[in-house]
């Protein structure tokens, strides 16, 4: 097999600078010892952009890769109790780099509330599902908050046969079809 | 820009996954890839594929993560030959490789910094049509850069 050199020239033969930028991304192949300079000069910068991050900045990329991660949950069928709306809103709220009785604060609702819905003595409505939309400056929608509480709900339906049971024994009569 | 049909200019589904084994042969095999893909093997390599045509790969991209150093290396992305200049039917592969690869650096928490070690008359190229920067002789995209190429190449019209 022929060297990255060697296929990048047979290719600049073949196609315009344009089009191998559209085709091809690559980096070259150097010595160890080039590696190891350009490695040393490249960190330097890399720590001094890191440190140099101010907190809107990190919040609003925390807040992208929280998207990020949602948006992959989604694409699963099954529920995963590590994205319960609960947990959800304790990352969110961490991600803010605000305190809890600030938000709620924010959200116009009671720190207890929020303490509640923490810690899932209570349930989410939509109103706060739009309000939370607000307070991310959109970059999380309303229905993602939705999304999250669904998929928790559905599950809920599915398993809690206790209830399941507690239920049908109050219904009488219910219609017989037959198969 | 997801994928995109380049005459109809209509949306193209596609997918982006592991390369298995099984596609190193077929890749070997195929006229259509010039780079040596099994000695890209001990990185991280993608394939991208049309939902409809699951069967063919249309691009390919080689990465290696450096935890310690918060990024992501690309290593390599390649497009099929019948993908490239004049002749090529579907727009945004690299592009939409390149977005992925940002996506893998936000989920290890690299905030989307994505780094390249390029040749250095391509470095204009990539800087104006990808939002690439320097780092020293490397260029990177992250940040706010690497959260535009997802959105405009990864995300759907529904956020």
């Amino acid at each position: 097999m022929k060297k990255r050199e060697e296929v990048y020239k047979e290719l600049k033969k073949k196609y315009t600078d344009e089009e191998l930028a559209d085709s091809y991304i690559f980096s070259v192949e150097s010595s160890k010892e080039e590696q190891q300079e350009i490695r040393e000069e490249f960190l330097k910068l890399r720590f001094e952009r890191l440190k140099s991050m101010s907190d809107e900045e990190l919040i609003s990329l925390d807040l992208f890769a929280f998207k990020l991660r949602l948006k992959k949950y989604f694409e699963t069928d099954k529920y995963d109790n590590a994205f319960s709306f609960s947990s959800q809103l304790k990352k969110y709220l961490k991600i803010t780099r605000r305190s809890n009785a600030d938000v709620a604060r924010n959200l116009g609702i009671h720190k207890t509330k929020l303490s509640r819905l923490i810690n899932q003595r209570e349930s989410p409505n939509i109103d706060l599902m739009y309000r939370l939309e607000t307070h991310s400056s959109k970059e999380i929608p309303a229905f993602y908050w939705w999304r999250i509480f669904s998929k928790e709900l559905e599950f809920k339906i599915k398993t809690d046969h206790e209830k399941m049971l507690h239920e049908a024994n109050k219904v009488e009569n219910p219609l017989k079809l037959s198969a | 820009m997801p994928l995109k049909n380049r005459k109809s200019g209509e949306t193209l589904k596609s997918s982006i996954d592991k390369v298995v084994k099984s596609d190193y042969k077929w890749i070997k095999k195929s006229p259509n890839f010039k780079f040596d893909w099994k000695v890209e093997s001990e990185n991280e390599v993608y394939k991208i594929f049309l939902l409809d045509s699951e069967d063919e790969i249309i691009g390919l991209m080689s990465l290696i993560d450096h935890p310690e150093e918060y990024r992501i290396h690309l290593n390599l992305i390649e497009t099929s030959g019948d993908q490239r200049g004049k002749a090529k039917t579907i727009e945004n592969i690299a592009g939409c490789l390149l977005a992925f690869g940002c996506q893998v650096a936000f989920n290890r928490g690299y905030y989307g910094f994505l780094s390249l070690q390029p040749k250095t008359e391509l470095i204009d190229l990539y800087e104006g049509k990808y939002g690439f920067r320097q780092f020293g002789r490397l260029l990177a995209v992250e940040g706010a850069s690497a959260k535009f190429l997802i959105q405009n190449y990864l995300f759907d019209e529904e956020a």
